[in-house]
């Protein structure tokens, strides 16, 4: 075997320009991609902080005045604070009931009751909403029907048109986001935590509150300012449960800035506040997660040992399936009831069915079809250009290619807290007017979903970067392969299933899209969700169904067959 | 089976050809070229398509695009596309005749005089020519027959704040329909906000749509409807559904709905071709049989079962005030119902 | 083939000190340099800088004369012709071993037919042809090690660069596998830069050996240098068991411990110290019993130590007895052959040549 000759050295002689001399060749695709992402969060922020402060006279702070002395719209936020505590407490009981059942306790049947939180999860709120309006609507809801011919009763059990209801229905749509929170970190804690009580006299139970308990707390506060920003950011389920009690919520308000004649200052105004929260809360959760040491949780954590429930395993399965039932049995049932029946309040007989709702969502009703297909196009877009971009920046801060790159996390996962409306208001104002008018068409709607789901790309791709040694990819560099060659021969093939997940995260993301589209759309690019919201408003129930249940088959399709090609539960079982 | 709605079609073409409708084939042809007529419309779903899917058949390789919506939110698009320079709409049709003032006024509606509406009164034409009255409908009570007996049920508008219908009424909402703004602002009018302050004691259930109140009639979910759409609860009653309507004697709100071309419209030849075709005594008696709906034509006959329009009595409004005091309304009626 | 220079060479990391400063050595063409240290003595990162995955904050990297590395100029890794073998290996796993090995030949766009021949050539040469299909979570460390190896040396690097290769396997293959890369060296010469914390290896490949610690260079020499002669403390100590006694050091080549005690040391060298310390490796001392054998070594020259065996451990190939010194604080280790039995208790006579004593600095 020869020894080369001066090959290489001739190469690294090679004569080039002085300054580029030493500059990697890919450089350009990195600060592209960051310059990207970056302009993606600051263009509609800063539109919306500039449109805030100006009316017709200039600069002006009369808008945030006009705002805040109103009283229906200081009493909007004051729902919308409300509803969302009450959400996130109600969610975190919820989520991390569930979540320590599942992870530390034998309950049976957990595979199954994992795959029904993640229909809960699914499942997009404003639809979840519609179906509890056909459930609980105080006279006509069909459980408050059969509650009165079994009681015989006056009033009805449970009015979903109220706070409370609203509150319930946003708490069921909001608990798995805990849910994850907290089975992780219980999936982290060793036994030898809980023996070490156990030896000291503590019984089964006591342990679970002294010990296991505490040590999730910081997933718990975690969780609740998730679900807390979860239902401050959704505008279907307040639209379609609160506005017909006279309920507004900041979502509602700012959307209703926006009906003619518009008030893009004020809807501005409004927005600034939300944004200021959403990141105090942020600040908040991480200052007193700093402070405590709970390095024993991420610890690789000893062999686990299960709970046993004894006899309460039954009775606590059947609290589990009936929580669940609220979100996924209850709703899909009466959807499906809906869609295939004549009136959807009456028994599903045969003389009550028919495929009519179906041959009117797909063909009669003329904003279907291109609807289905720009909402499929922009979920496949979107998802494999936001996956390809978020590989780009899980890749730069993971790898720390550029300078700065941790306040570089900080834009991509902005969104993240950036409730979808208030996105919508800047991505309004700043691509309705030249230099770039995408308004409309669907690619205001397609920088939208590619701004709002870049954080659920980026953790992703990120923990998936994390799991991969950064030698495997510099053995590529060092014998020749530049860094665009090593993520595509190495990195990428490795990472394949977490950017797969992505890629579906993110699909499944944009197609129950609704807060942002609903003030970007024309007539021209409507999506599913906003015809949804439409059909909503004029009261076709079975149309509505049908198409509910249409995204619903999607989102499961694509799970099941990212599961198959994956091979494994890349969704509820995160690692 | 085919061949016999095609003779018709043809007998019909043939009829259109030969009196009332002698158009010009220049148009036809022009529009076949732009094969495209987008409307934006607030009549309900189902007459919009239906008169979409009539209008195709007529004249093959026209297709009429569709987006139903509310009044309001059909005057929001049209203004957010002028404001954003998208030219997207060729007809417009809503039933706030305000909103016809407004677009006339910012110069973004073109004048147009279809030979079919001459013959319309002038109650159902814009004197400049800009637009002209499509249908017409109603503003009306009405309740579950089911739930509510004849005799409870409520007679006038003044019934409706009787404290017993507490949590068991309907309304839709100005800030969405066009038949409702008129209607808030017909009775505004008569009896003035203390009305609307009094009825709103009796926590409403809130529906956008003119059209919804007849479903949550007929569901039960509310029994009585204290204003909406007067040919959709006809339409409802007529598929079966459990549906009184009540045509108060203190007057009923009439409402006409304008259609009109965007002076923008990508689409000019087929919008032309399409507003004669919607105000053709033939479209207009389909209105008026299908839909249960009014209109200005005077040679159109109207179903049996409903009363004529003649006999009642009418609370008409004017455009301009409408126009005028759009934003007024919503503000008051939002800070009165809640949303 | 290509000779490396790193001249002043500096990296810090985030607020931290400096992990490598100031560091400066030459790498002649075909030689085997180690770089030798605990671990956070930078060795790794001085091994990244010359691959080019790091940037200098300061000072430079030449290879054959040309600067590679500057706070200026960063040639990629991808156009350095090195290469690399990392302590994870790296073998790529949703690859076979056969396109590991070829993947960098395809890079240089190398004919099919050339790469299978050059792939199989190479295979044999560490013994895995007949494993080319497998993958490599079907393979062993040391399986792993010789696919990397491979894949590191078919593309003719000009030069090789070795980060802790061997800590992964155990301690059999790993002797084992420092006999197989010196083959390997002597038979391309490719100049190579090897990591390592373990000394043994070190001595075993390398032509010379750079000891760091604390991101600098505190001794370059080849392993006898290093071994016989420490410069400092930390070097005596780092490279094998050593003993390290501190005394005054009186005029000429005596340095006094406590209790009167003074012996002969090889050369004052470097130290201008009055306080200083007497390296004396375990195997350098003898151990008698007898007092009048002592005194006569000890008129030849030897340094005399009196003790008592405190502690004695059995190694098979070597005992090692722990004497405690008569008037000392400290204690004498002591390598004996095992043919050499004392009991714990005994009275001892401790021997050792002046030229074994060897004065270092505190640093």
């Amino acid at each position: 075997m020869s020894v080369p000759g001066t090959t290489a050295v001739d190469r690294i002689r090679e004569p080039r320009g002085v300054g580029l001399r030493g500059v990697d060749p890919t450089l350009p695709v990195w600060i592209g991609a960051a310059a990207f992402v970056i302009f993606l969060i600051l263009l509609p922020l800063g539109s919306i902080f500039v449109t805030s402060l100006y009316n017709e006279t200039g600069l002006t702070l009369r808008n945030y005045l006009d705002v805040f002395i109103e009283k229906a719209y200081i009493k909007a936020i004051w729902n919308t604070l409300i509803i969302s505590f009450w959400v996130g407490i109600i969610a975190v009981l919820i989520g991390s009931l569930l979540g320590w059942l599942l992870t530390r306790t034998d309950l049976p049947f957990k595979k199954s009751i994992r795959a029904l939180v993640m229909a809960s999860f699914v499942t997009p709120p404003f639809l979840g909403a519609f179906a509890w309006t056909l459930l609980a609507g105080p006279n006509a809801g069909l459980l408050n029907h059969w509650y009165r011919s079994l009681t015989g009763a006056e009033t009805p059990l449970f009015n979903i048109f109220t706070m409370e209801g609203l509150i319930f229905v946003m708490a069921i749509y909001s608990f798995p986001y805990v849910f994850s929170m907290i089975a992780n970190v219980c999936d982290l804690i060793s036994s030898d935590l809980e023996d070490a009580a156990n030896i000291l006299g503590a019984n089964k139970w006591k342990i679970a509150l002294t010990i296991t308990l505490p040590l999730t707390a910081p997933a718990l506060l975690g969780g609740f300012i998730v679900a807390f920003l979860h239902s401050l950011s959704l505008f279907g389920a307040p639209a379609i449960l609160g506005l017909p009690a006279g309920i507004h919520t900041i979502t509602t308000q700012i959307w209703a800035f926006f009906q003619y004649p518009p008030r893009l200052d004020l809807a501005a105004a409004f927005s600034v506040p939300l944004l200021l929260a959403t990141i105090g809360l942020i600040a908040l959760q991480k200052k007193m997660l700093g402070r405590k040491g709970y390095s024993t949780v991420g610890g690789k954590g000893g062999q686990k040992r299960l709970l046993r429930l004894g006899m309460l395993r039954y009775p606590v399965l059947l609290l589990v399936l009936g929580i669940l039932s609220l979100s996924v049995f209850l709703p899909y049932w009466i959807l499906l009831k809906a869609a295939l029946s004549k009136a959807w309040a009456l028994p599903l007989t045969w003389d009550n069915f028919t495929w009519k709702n179906f041959a009117f969502a797909f063909f009669e009703y003329g904003d279907t079809q291109a609807a289905i297909l720009n909402t499929f196009k922009l979920g496949i877009l979107t998802a494999t250009v936001g996956t390809l971009v978020a590989t780009l920046l899980a890749y730069i801060t993971n790898r720390q290619l550029l300078r700065g790159s941790r306040y570089l996390t900080f834009f991509i996962m902005a969104p993240l807290v950036i409730p979808g409306i208030v996105l919508a208001v800047g991505l309004f104002i700043a691509y309705t007017h030249p230099p770039i008018v995408l308004y409309g068409t669907i690619w205001i709607l397609f920088v939208a979903y590619l701004t709002k789901e870049m954080p659920i790309g980026f953790s992703q791709t990120e923990s998936t970067f994390k799991s991969i040694h950064p030698e495997l990819e510099d053995a590529t560099r060092i014998i020749g392969a530049n860094r665009l060659r090593a993520l595509k021969d190495v990195t990428v093939p490795l990472a394949r299933s977490g950017l797969i997940a992505a890629w579906s995260f993110i699909f499944i993301g944009v197609i129950r899209e609704l807060s942002a589209s609903i003030l970007l759309f024309t007539p021209k690019s409507k999506v599913v969700s906003v015809v949804i919201f439409d059909l909503k408003e004029e009261g076709q129930i079975g149309a509505i169904a049908v198409l509910g249940i249409l995204l619903l088959a999607v989102s499961f399709l694509i799970i099941l067959a990212v599961q198959w090609i994956v091979g494994r539960d890349v969704f509820v079982a995160r690692n | 089976m085919k061949k016999s709605p095609n003779f018709i079609l043809c007998a019909l073409v043939l009829i259109w050809a030969s009196n009332s409708w002698a158009q010009d084939a220049g148009v036809i042809e022009a529009a076949k070229k732009e094969a495209k007529v987008v409307w934006y419309t607030s009549l309900a779903i189902g007459s919009s398509t239906a008169l979409a899917h009539f209008f195709m058949k007529k004249y093959p390789g026209i297709e009429v695009i569709v987006n139903r919506n509310g009044s309001q939110r059909v005057l929001q698009m049209v203004m957010q596309e002028a404001t954003a320079g998208i030219k997207n709409v060729d007809v417009i049709h809503t039933s706030d005749a305000g909103h016809f003032v407004l677009l006339k006024g910012k110069g973004l509606l073109l004048q147009y005089a279809p030979k079919a509406a001459e013959i319309f009164p002038a109650g159902f034409k814009d004197r400049d020519g800009f637009y002209y009255g499509m249908r017409a409908t109603l503003s009306v009570i009405a309740y579950n027959p089911k739930i509510v007996a004849d005799k409870d049920a409520p007679k006038t508008w003044k019934d409706l704040l009787n404290g017993k219908w507490s949590g068991k009424e309907v309304t839709a909402h100005p800030g969405y329909s066009g038949i409702i703004m008129t209607h808030v602002l017909a009775l505004v009018k008569q009896v003035g906000w203390e009305y609307f302050q009094d009825l709103a004691k009796n926590k409403l259930h809130i529906v956008q749509s003119a059209n919804d109140p007849a479903g949550v009639v007929a569901s039960g979910e509310r029994p009585v409807g204290v204003n909406g759409a007067e040919y959709f609860y006809y339409k409802t009653l007529k598929q079966g559904n459990p549906i009184k309507i009540v045509y108060p004697k203190e007057g009923v709100p009439l409402v006409v709905s304008p259609t009109a071309i965007s002076a923008a419209a990508p689409h000019p030849n087929a919008a032309k071709l399409f507003t004669e075709f919607i105000l053709s005594k033939e479209s207009q008696q389909v209105l008026a049989d299908k839909e249960g709906l009014y209109t200005g034509h005077p040679e159109v006959t109207y179903p049996k079962d409903k009363p004529m329009l003649k006999d009642l009595k009418l609370l008409a409004v004017d455009a301009d005030e409408l126009d005028k005091r759009n934003a007024e309304i919503k503000k008051r009626f939002t800070e009165l119902f809640g949303a | 083939m290509a000779s490396v220079s790193l001249r002043g060479l500096t990296k810090k990391f985030t607020d931290a000190a400096a992990a490598v400063s100031d560091l400066t050595l030459e790498i002649a063409d075909g030689e085997f340099v180690s770089l030798l240290g605990p671990s956070g003595c930078g060795k790794t990162t001085t091994l990244r800088l010359i691959a080019g995955f790091l940037s200098p904050d300061a000072g430079e990297i030449r290879v054959d004369q040309h600067v590679v590395s500057s706070p200026s100029v960063l040639i990629p890794p991808e156009r350095r012709h090195m290469s690399m073998i990392f302590q994870t290996y790296a073998v790529w796993p949703h690859m076979t071993v056969f396109q590991n090995v070829a993947y960098g030949l395809k890079l240089k766009k190398l004919a099919n037919a050339e790469i299978a021949k050059k792939v199989d050539r190479i295979l044999r040469l560490v013994h895995l042809e007949t494993l080319a299909e497998r993958y490599s979570a079907e393979l062993s460390g040391g399986q792993q090690q010789r696919v990397a190896l491979a894949r590191a040396l078919v593309v003719e690097p000009q030069i090789l660069l070795l980060d802790e290769p061997l800590s992964n396997l155990d301690a059999n293959l790993r002797e084992e596998m420092r006999f197989e890369i010196r083959r390997l060296h002597e038979e391309f010469r490719i100049t190579t830069i090897y990591v390592t914390h373990d000394q043994a290896e070190a001595m075993v490949t390398s032509d010379r050996i750079g000891v760091m610690n604390l991101g600098r260079i505190v001794q370059v020499g080849n392993p006898e240098e290093i071994f016989e002669r420490p410069k400092s403390r930390f070097v005596a100590e780092f490279i094998g068991k050593t003993n390290i006694l501190n005394g005054t050091l009186q005029s000429g080549r005596t340095v006094t411990l406590g209790d009167g005690l003074s012996l002969q040391v090889a050369s004052a060298g470097h130290i201008r110290d009055k306080e200083v310390c007497v390296c004396i490796r375990p195997h350098s001392i003898s151990l008698m019993a007898n007092a009048a054998e002592a005194e006569q070594a000890r008129q030849n020259g030897h340094n005399l130590f009196s003790g008592i065996i405190q502690r004695r451990v059995y190694f098979g190939d070597a005992i090692d007895y722990t004497v405690e010194l008569s008037g000392q604080r400290q204690n004498l280790r002591v390598v004996a052959p095992p043919s050499q039995r004392y009991e714990p208790g005994q009275k001892i006579f401790a021997l050792a040549h002046p030229e074994h004593c060897v004065l270092v600095g505190e640093e």
